[in-house]
């Protein structure tokens, strides 16, 4: 089976197939042999081309978060045809890192912001977060007011990027 | 006063770390929860748990009323605020005094006027302490004014505050009014009052502070420095004692002044003198800490002393048997705080389950956390999720058990700033001791892990998928199996049985 996965909006094709009791997994232009045993629920120990692997993964959903000497990737399944493009866009639209506390706005529909300009201040936790313009353009739409609150993903400004 | 009950007005992994003390001595512990800790360790480790209720801060961990009524409910003699929430509330202990409950800490007198930073300040420069130059409001002059007496940069601080909230670094006059005005609006929200002050910023300062234990019979000791120069947004990173900035000669002498802090306001219990240190070995006094302190382990693994009991002993009336000469201090101790936060999105708090957890143990590794497998992290409190600390012979020897403990550290489900502590600690300038305040944002400025993927992480996730598709276990067409699946319904392991 080809599976697909995505990690800072590249594209990573895996083609998997079973080969008695080990796996086949072609990566890019290599293939390896790789033998797996799940030693308890999402820890693995992986024999790649004789080499031994010790890893950890966590799934949720679409996500995957492994560990692997010492560092944590998290990247998605995506479907089979999925374009890096889907995933670097620039975006319109910002949404809140945080769930908080609107404390301070500092745009209005149709402003026209530099790169950098902070629109919304949101306080979580007692800090403060800067939601800054990503690039110098049109604020279309400002979501939130003073005193609102804010959950995490909402959609807090939709912007146009001036060409 | 005997305590023989104690309630544990706080959380997460202080509040684990009191009742574990508590228990060593053989007192009784009551434990408090907001709605989202309901299922937290403090609260099945406690002998007796009331519900607070609502979990924002104010109705909750910040009600003084809601505590005081359980303590009398359930009979606690005493209460442990921990560090946050109402350790350093001078009304909470004056309160809890007057409801016939021993507050564990100092006096509401020390409290309030350590907490007040202008106040702090006069009181140890009067008393002969080195203080940094500043603006106290006292001056008689703008705050534009008082910046040009003193000199970009200069440091905006809340009056009430600690823990960096309300913290501005301002270079320039174009910056002030915006700083100012952020500044008042986070120490409003969070201490309810925005009186500001300013102090000369230095440029390569290293933070260094002394433990400081005083009995309710005029006896003071210190147990020494912790360095605390590894910052982010001036809250603490990773913490370190001994530290390597300062000679005998200097460590007696803050040490010295640290004891004259204490003794100047009649200080009770455990407490912490924080110095900044600059580059010409020239100490100033920056505030007291008039509670336990979050790096409070580092002092415990390197003195062999166990401060939360002493806390407790000398709240009981005790006196304090230690003498300044007989304590020593042997070998290093370093300590890193594992937060639920993602270093590379400007180290934004991250929410979410903690799906998998699995601690590095050995030799001189001390865990200290209030969270567990399956753990939901909320937006509500302090994304800290853990301290990791270690002991070792010397610097070099504790930093690679420190990386080595890091590097074995699995939390998954959450984004935590774990590969963000590994990198300062293997980053040359720590290695070299070649540290100040101003270390993560000279090192790691725009910090980003970004990498790509390695195929052994690809391998492991095709075979994990493939196992889970349904064809190894011969349940069928593989696709429908696993694409069919809503994102949100099949959560992490529990979806498989075995």
């Amino acid at each position: 089976m080809e599976l697909h996965y995505e990690h800072q909006g590249k594209l990573y094709p895996v083609r998997i197939t079973r080969d008695g009791e080990a796996f086949s997994i072609g990566v890019g232009d290599k293939s390896f042999r790789v033998e797996s045993k799940e030693t308890k629920p999402g820890y693995f120990a992986l024999t790649i081309d004789g080499k031994v692997t010790k890893c950890n993964i966590a799934t949720e959903g679409n996500q995957r978060h492994i560990f692997i000497n010492g560092d944590v990737y998290r990247f998605n399944r995506v479907e089979a045809g999925a374009r890096p493009a889907d995933f670097d866009k620039l975006p319109s639209s910002i949404t809140s890192p945080i769930s908080g506390k609107v404390t301070a706005v500092g745009a209005v529909d149709n402003d026209i912001v530099e790169a950098g300009q902070v629109l919304i201040t949101i306080e979580a936790m007692k800090m403060e977060y800067q939601i800054k313009a990503p690039y110098a353009g049109k604020v279309e739409k400002i979501n939130f007011k003073l005193g609102d609150q804010v959950d995490i993903g909402e959609l807090l400004v939709q912007m146009e990027k001036t060409e | 006063m005997e305590i023989t009950k104690i309630l544990v007005a706080n959380r997460g992994e202080i509040a684990v770390r009191i009742m574990t003390a508590c228990q060593e001595m053989g007192i009784l512990t009551v434990g408090v929860y907001s709605d989202v800790d309901a299922k937290s360790p403090h609260v099945e480790m406690a002998d007796e748990t009331f519900p607070l209720g609502d979990p924002t801060p104010s109705a909750s961990y910040l009600n003084m009323d809601k505590l005081i009524d359980i303590a009398l409910k359930s009979g606690a003699n005493a209460i442990h605020p921990g560090y946050g929430f109402l350790s350093e509330n001078a009304d909470f202990a004056r309160v809890c005094a007057k409801a016939g409950i021993k507050f564990i800490g100092p006096t509401p007198e020390v409290i309030h006027g350590m907490g007040d930073k202008i106040e702090a300040k006069r009181t140890m420069r009067d008393a002969g302490v080195p203080v940094i130059p500043g603006y106290t409001g006292e001056e008689k002059e703008t705050l534009q004014e008082a910046c040009q007496r003193i000199g970009f940069p200069v440091l905006i601080k809340a009056s009430a505050g600690g823990g960096g909230k309300g913290m501005k670094i301002v270079r320039s006059m174009e910056e002030l009014d915006e700083a100012v005005a952020s500044a008042r609006r986070e120490a409003k929200s969070s201490f309810g009052y925005d009186e500001l002050l300013l102090e000369k910023y230095l440029p390569k300062p290293r933070h260094i502070e002394f433990q400081i234990l005083a009995d309710e019979h005029g006896k003071i000791i210190h147990l020494f420095e912790r360095e605390c120069s590894i910052q982010r947004r001036h809250q603490k990173v990773v913490e370190e004692t001994p530290s390597i900035a300062i000679d005998d000669e200097l460590r007696e002498k803050m040490g010295r002044a640290a004891i004259l802090a204490a003794k100047t306001i009649d200080y009770t219990n455990a407490g912490t003198v924080e110095f900044m240190l600059d580059a010409e070995r020239n100490f100033y006094f920056l505030e007291m800490n008039t509670r336990l302190q979050v790096e409070h382990a580092i002092t415990e693994m390197t003195t062999g002393i166990d401060i939360v009991k002493w806390q407790i002993k000398i709240a009981s009336g005790e006196p304090l048997t230690l003498e300044q000469e007989k304590v020593t201090q042997r070998g290093h101790a370093i300590e890193c705080r594992i937060y639920a936060e993602d270093p590379e999105k400007n180290f934004m708090p991250s929410t979410g389950t903690l799906q998998t957890v699995e601690l590095p143990t050995g030799v001189n590794i001390r865990h200290d956390t209030g969270i567990s497998q399956g753990y939901k992290i909320s937006p509500y409190y302090d994304p800290m999720m853990a301290k990791l600390i270690v002991y070792g012979e010397d610097r070099k020897d504790a930093s690679r058990k420190l990386e080595w403990a890091l590097s074995n550290y699995i939390a998954l489900g959450i984004t935590t700033n774990i590969p963000f502590l590994r990198a300062i600690v293997k980053h040359p300038a720590f290695v070299n001791g070649d540290i100040d305040t101003h270390f993560i944002e000279t090192y790691f400025g725009s910090w980003s892990s970004a990498k790509t993927l390695p195929s052994e992480v690809l391998i492991a996730a095709a075979i994990d998928d493939m196992k889970h598709s349904g064809v190894v276990e011969g349940m069928g067409d593989e696709k429908t199996e696993h694409e069919t699946a809503s994102p949100w319904t099949t959560v992490g392991r529990w979806r498989i049985d075995s």
